[in-house]
């Protein structure tokens, strides 16, 4: 074998620019971690309440829910 | 003509009675065709059902012409605001990922983030991989393929990546993650799928029209579907090129304040989205009850329940996104659609929401149990004969000459012509309009344009009988709760062989050859008309087959083929770099490779 063609076994980690790489790991769980900014998201009503106390409440114009109309 | 490319007030409230008028009118017209056309040889009850089923069919194919019929009135319109506004808000863009080939959906994110950096914008935007991926495999070669992103994008600061410990509420949930724990850090999230590709100027423009109007809580953009490369991705992307954003232009001319969220490739307000859409499991088990499946509908009637304006701007151009390569792949994406849309029946009545936003839902489960009736009229067709009383040629005692009812023939060629009408007209009418404002230009001249306009009214005709039994098995596998059982598909690139073709669609064979033997036994005058529906259900593993082969046809020409969009061509440099870099491993390239997206010239 023509040693010319051998690559050196040096390690990779030799190189600076490689040593200063962080592994995928390190990146994932370090600097490119989500950033910590919590924003509540509180769980909607999406389902009708069938119930019948609470149709009759309604009908009856003891249970009007007007919480769920425009804020904005 | 802004007051009508946008309608407001008493100009959109005349506009839907004007469209919901004009469909009802349909509907009640065939329905007086079909009883007077049934009363030839007496009214039977099963005239009556069969004309309240055509009325139906009729009523929702008009709803669908009326919205093109309205959308060809006007020419997208940018809504007022400063385009060129510094902007200040700080944007992420979230993209949510699911056992996906990282190397296609990263190099989207580079090829995006290349073309926001061309536009020499400095806005405060950063990108965020949401990973759901449950394979071991797939996630490691994610972060893999992550590092890569950020070392070739300088992207540290800029760039996160996560990974979900478990998928509760799927993308949904997966979204729903990412506001909770991140979501104070922007003002502004563009949803993407693994699959959207943006400009970056597209996505300046949408920050600054989310910015230029304070109650607009979501907008949505009309992605363009590119990279087609079967007949039938191709008839699908032709189409949707062509005739949807006139489709799509009347739905923004009726939207209101209530306009629609498709699930990605649309902007949302942090804020606005936190506070509307949080989305708790539905009571009760899949598939009506559990986390709700199509969430985009929910998301965009919440957000409009709680007073946030939701718009579709059709206008903007750079939106992308790819499809399916085949009827089958087409198929099981609409299977999950299907129950999505079926669960908004437990949606529908929640309280406060708009009007409007009820019938975008009532639209939705419609869409999907259409095929019930028309199935349901065919086959009281063919039952008809079974209650016909013999003619009664003598009906007047003591009267020496026979009678023969009239023939009401006319009738029935009347209906079949207006509802073929229905289906035809818009498509022609938008060639037409094309070659008139000269936007044939881009589809391959107005000539071309209206042969891929022919060429794709029989394709879709040819298929419509196999995806319509495809969309009545979803709804009864939903209603009873089954599961698909798909077949496997072999190749990355989506072509199905004529077995696989025929181990999707044997039953269909069988129903449309027992239909059709049925038809010709009890009601042979309807065989002829019954041919278009039973022949292309005979031919469905050989139309299956033949519409996933690859097209070399001239026709169904899109503009992204002629010229190709900036961030495709960037996208498509980038993959092929990152694909020398990250060649997949053989056991997971057949899984990876139905994921893998690039432009035809690539390819």
């Amino acid at each position: 074998m023509n040693p010319s063609l051998t690559l050196p076994t040096v390690p990779a980690m030799a190189d600076p620019f490689v040593a200063m790489r962080p592994s995928p790991e390190a990146l994932i769980s370090g600097p490119c971690a989500l950033p910590t900014a919590p924003l509540a998201m509180p769980q909607q009503k999406i389902e009708p309440d069938l119930r019948l106390s609470t149709r009759l409440a309604r009908w009856l114009g003891l249970g009007g829910d007007d919480s769920l109309r425009g804020t904005t | 003509m802004g007051w009508l490319a946008h309608p407001r007030g008493a100009v959109l409230i005349a506009l839907r009675i004007l469209a919901v008028g004009l469909s009802a009118m349909a509907g009640f017209g065939a329905f007086v065709l079909f009883l007077q056309f049934g009363q030839a040889d007496g009214l039977q009850t099963l005239d009556v059902v069969r004309a309240v089923l055509i009325l139906i069919s009729t009523l929702w194919l008009a709803w669908g012409a009326v919205q093109a019929l309205i959308g060809l009135t006007t020419l997208p319109r940018a809504p007022r605001f400063d385009a060129s506004a510094p902007i200040k808000g700080a944007t992420v863009v979230l993209v949510p990922v699911y056992n996906e080939d990282p190397v296609s959906t990263f190099s989207r994110v580079a090829a995006m983030d290349a073309s926001l950096a061309a536009t020499g914008e400095k806005a405060n935007i950063h990108f965020a991989i949401l990973s759901d991926t449950r394979n071991e495999d797939i996630a490691a070669r994610e972060a893999l393929v992550f590092a890569h992103l950020i070392e070739e994008r300088d992207g540290i600061g800029r760039f996160f990546y996560r990974r979900r410990v478990n998928n509760i509420g799927k993308k949904a949930g997966n979204i729903e993650d990412f506001m909770t724990r991140s979501g104070a850090a922007y003002d502004y999230a563009l949803i993407l799928d693994a699959d959207s590709l943006m400009e970056g100027e597209t996505i300046l423009q949408m920050i600054r029209r989310i910015e230029a109007e304070p109650t607009l809580g979501l907008l949505q953009t009309l992605p363009r579907v590119i990279r087609a490369r079967s007949r039938f991705a191709r008839a699908m992307q032709f189409s949707a090129s062509f005739f949807s954003p006139v489709f799509a232009r009347g739905l923004a001319m009726l939207q209101g304040r209530t306009g629609p969220f498709w699930g990605h490739n649309a902007i949302v307000r942090t804020h606005a989205f936190a506070e509307s859409c949080g989305l708790p499991a539905l009571r009760g088990t899949p598939p009506f009850g559990g986390h709700v499946m199509s969430h985009d509908y929910v998301e965009a009637a919440l957000l409009a329940r709680k007073g946030w304006l939701v718009r579709l701007d059709d206008d903007l151009e750079g939106s992308f996104e790819e499809g399916p390569e085949n009827i089958v792949d087409h198929a099981k994406r609409d299977r999950r659609w299907c129950q999505g849309n079926l669960q908004h029946a437990r949606i529908i009545g929640a309280p406060g929401l708009r009007g409007w936003s009820r019938f975008v839902f009532a639209q939705g489960i419609m869409a999907y149990i259409a095929p019930l009736f028309w199935l349901g009229f065919l086959a009281a067709s063919i039952a008809a004969p079974l209650f016909v009383p013999p003619p009664d040629y003598f009906p007047e005692p003591y009267w020496p000459f026979p009678y023969f009812p009239p023939s009401e023939a006319s009738k029935a060629i009347g209906l079949a012509i207006g509802v073929f009408g229905l289906l035809l007209v818009p498509k022609l009418l938008i060639a037409a309009r094309a070659a008139l404002l000269g936007h044939a230009r881009d589809f391959g001249g107005s000539a071309v344009a209206f042969s891929s306009t022919v060429a794709e009214l029989a394709f879709s005709s040819l298929t419509a009988p196999v995806l319509l039994a495809y969309a009545t098995r979803s709804v009864f596998q939903v209603v009873l709760g089954r599961d698909g059982g798909w077949p496997t598909n072999n190749r990355g690139d989506g072509r199905l062989s004529l077995i696989e073709g025929f181990i999707a669609s044997w039953w269909i064979v069988f129903i449309g050859a027992g239909g059709l033997v049925l038809t010709y036994f009890l009601a042979p005058g309807l065989l002829f008309w019954l041919l278009p529906v039973g022949l292309p259900m005979l031919a469905a593993p050989w139309l299956i087959s033949w519409s996933s082969k690859p097209a070399h046809s001239n026709l169904m020409r899109v503009p992204s083929e002629t010229t190709l969009p900036p961030v495709v061509a960037l996208h498509d440099r980038i993959l092929t770099r990152w694909d020398n870099a990250f060649p997949a491993p053989d056991d997971a390239r057949v899984e990876l490779s139905s994921a893998s997206g690039r432009s035809p010239a690539h390819a």
